[in-house]
């Protein structure tokens, strides 16, 4: 346990790539719907 | 102290047995949902049912649970007893006296009007006074909460409040602030009218004052669970917070930013102009930042505890996490369902968007993954971790609990994205009979709808396991002393002083000044329309 304890500190490389990750999955996934689903099918008001 | 032990349990008791009933009423309306052919089916038991489900989940499960942890996690972290013991127990009687008559007329069929009861749907008299009652006793919890916490500071004047405690405080302000809604609507609107005092009632006004409070309400449910993932999963996976000052950061921004949100509920309604609809689209958008510093902080936690583990490289802290501790399990399951709901919450908050999932299935899906999974289950994996604590027994049935957070993981998972999808495809929420007498385009999603049953099933039956857990820990786990309520340490040590983010009654000052901007004109201007009130509807 100790022999990890000084990384502890330091940036959260995991956290970082497990966000980065996620960004990425929103982004794709709101981007998604807009450009596939709700473009196509126009705005209400039209 | 015992004294707080027995009323945190009975919170925690009622909270336990809504949620076993809800369970039940969700399992019903899954298969039903699907056209299977159950016993009793009919529109009027569904809708029922949908009630149920909801005012129990919504409202009775998350309230009294959260008034139970909050007694638990305060006195625990304080250090003291609560202040008022006999006012505690006054709000514990006033709340289970109001959720007993609102469910009274639920289950006998006098209120089928869902749990966001919008009127011109009008239910007995009953069921409005009795939710009132229970934000009445969670109003009396709240001020027994801050009367201890006023008896702490005065004993400890320049010492910032224990994280938990400061989580709890958070709690509490965006709580009083978001009830004032439901309580106008509840005391000027629909009491007086379910009474027969007036004859019509202002829908517009009464759905302005819910959305009022029921965003807000959102975060009532979140920020307890907040708590918990910030200071109770980082020692129990084995590790140390990451940061303290981001976790105070993000519950002042919760004190500042959940009210003023409502009108992304109402996109569809008539009578509040674009520009207002477009300035609380604003604010829900910035309030997506305090959630995505918490899941940047309790990973970092989660990663922490791997690396104190021995872990090496990018995703090695993954494996060493304590998968087999369910609150552990729980909560990081609730966050990653939470993470998936966090996508779909961005569409239903765009303003031109939400036209494509309004009043679809994709919004039970939605909140589904919200209050279902990163609060329901961040609460069953809570309950494990503070039960035996507070009944002096070992946990019973180990291996359910241990299993139950990963079988309500799938079953959400395949509920909730198969409602995503069929509200894409433009299958409605909240209708009885989704087949349309055998119109074509239903057939696109009848499938999809076995699927979300499939779920069901798969909740319920880990539902049951908790239920099982519960009533096994408090009737027949072991007798024994039971280690403290422990909170996490941070990673660089607990702040000395005071930070900005600990100076509660500022947010407080800025809240309202953000509520007052977001709905002080709106508000005024469809007051001083013209407006048509509606007589009720009782549809069954």
């Amino acid at each position: 346990m100790s022999d990890h304890k000084d990384d502890l500190g330091k940036h959260p490389r995991g956290t970082l790539a497990v966000v980065g990750l996620y960004g990425l999955l929103f982004l794709v996934g709101w981007l998604a719907v807009f450009f596939f689903i709700y473009l196509p099918r126009g705005a209400v008001t039209r | 102290m015992m004294h707080n032990r027995q009323l945190a349990t009975a919170n925690v008791g009622v909270a336990v047995g809504a949620f076993g009933v809800a369970t039940f009423l969700a399992f019903m309306q899954a298969l039903s949902r699907a056209a299977l052919d159950l016993p009793w089916r009919s529109p009027k038991m569904y809708y029922l049912s949908v009630t149920g489900h909801g005012v129990l989940m919504a409202l009775v499960f998350t309230t009294f649970f959260i008034m139970g942890l909050g007694v638990a996690l305060t006195t625990r972290a304080l250090g003291r007893p609560l202040r008022y013991p006999r006012l505690a127990w006054l709000a514990f009687w006033v709340a289970t006296v109001g959720s007993l008559g609102a469910l009274w007329a639920i289950f006998w069929g006098k209120a089928t009007v869902l749990y966001t009861f919008y009127p011109p749907l009008e239910a007995h008299p009953v069921f409005y006074i009795g939710l009132t009652l229970l934000v009445v006793g969670s109003w009396i919890w709240s001020a027994v909460t801050l009367g201890t916490y006023a008896a702490w500071r005065r004993e400890h004047p320049g010492v910032p409040a224990p994280l938990a405690v400061h989580g709890i405080l958070a709690t509490i302000i965006v709580w009083l602030l978001a009830t004032i809604g439901v309580a106008a609507e509840m005391l000027f609107q629909l009491i007086p009218w379910s009474l027969g005092l007036v004859e019509t009632v202002d829908p517009l006004l009464a759905r302005m004052l819910f959305w009022y409070f029921g965003h807000p309400l959102v975060y009532f449910w979140l920020i307890p669970a907040y708590v918990v993932w910030y200071t109770v999963l980082p020692k129990e996976a084995g590790g140390r917070l990451f940061s303290d000052p981001l976790a105070r950061m993000v519950f002042a921004l919760f004190i500042i930013l959940s009210t003023p949100v409502g009108f992304h509920h109402q996109f569809m309604d008539p009578g509040i102009s674009a520009g207002w609809k477009m300035l609380h689209t604003v604010n829900t958008a910035a309030i997506l930042f305090p959630s995505l510093v918490t899941a940047f902080t309790v990973t970092a936690s989660l990663e922490v505890a791997g690396r104190m583990r021995g872990a090496t490289g990018l995703w090695d802290w993954i494996k060493r996490l304590p998968w087999g501790n369910p609150l552990v399990s729980s909560v990081i399951l609730s966050m990653i369902l939470f993470a998936l709901g966090g996508i779909g919450g961005a569409v239903n908050a765009a303003f031109g968007m939400n036209s494509v999932v309004h009043n679809t299935a994709w919004i039970q899906g939605h909140f589904h993954l919200t209050v279902g999974s990163a609060v329901a289950l961040t609460f069953m994996g809570g309950a494990y971790w503070l039960v035996p604590k507070l009944v002096g027994r070992d946990l019973e049935l180990d291996l359910l609990a241990r299993v139950q957070p990963f079988l309500w993981f799938v079953g959400m998972l395949l509920f909730s994205l198969a409602n995503h999808v069929t509200g894409l495809m433009g299958m409605p929420r909240r209708v009885y009979e989704v087949g349309y007498a055998g119109n074509a385009i239903t057939s696109h999603w009848q499938n999809l709808t076995l699927v979300s049953a499939l779920g069901g099933v798969l909740l319920f039956v880990s539902a049951s396991f908790f239920l099982l857990v519960m009533l096994g820990t408090v009737l027949a786990g072991r007798r024994r002393e039971q280690p403290a309520l422990e909170f996490a340490e941070p990673l660089a040590g607990k702040p000395e002083r005071p930070l900005i983010f600990d100076r509660i009654w500022l947010w407080v000052v800025v809240a309202i000044v953000l509520v007052v901007i977001a709905y002080a004109y709106p508000l005024a201007s469809h007051l001083a329309m013209e407006r048509f009130g509606s007589p009720g509807f009782k549809p069954f």
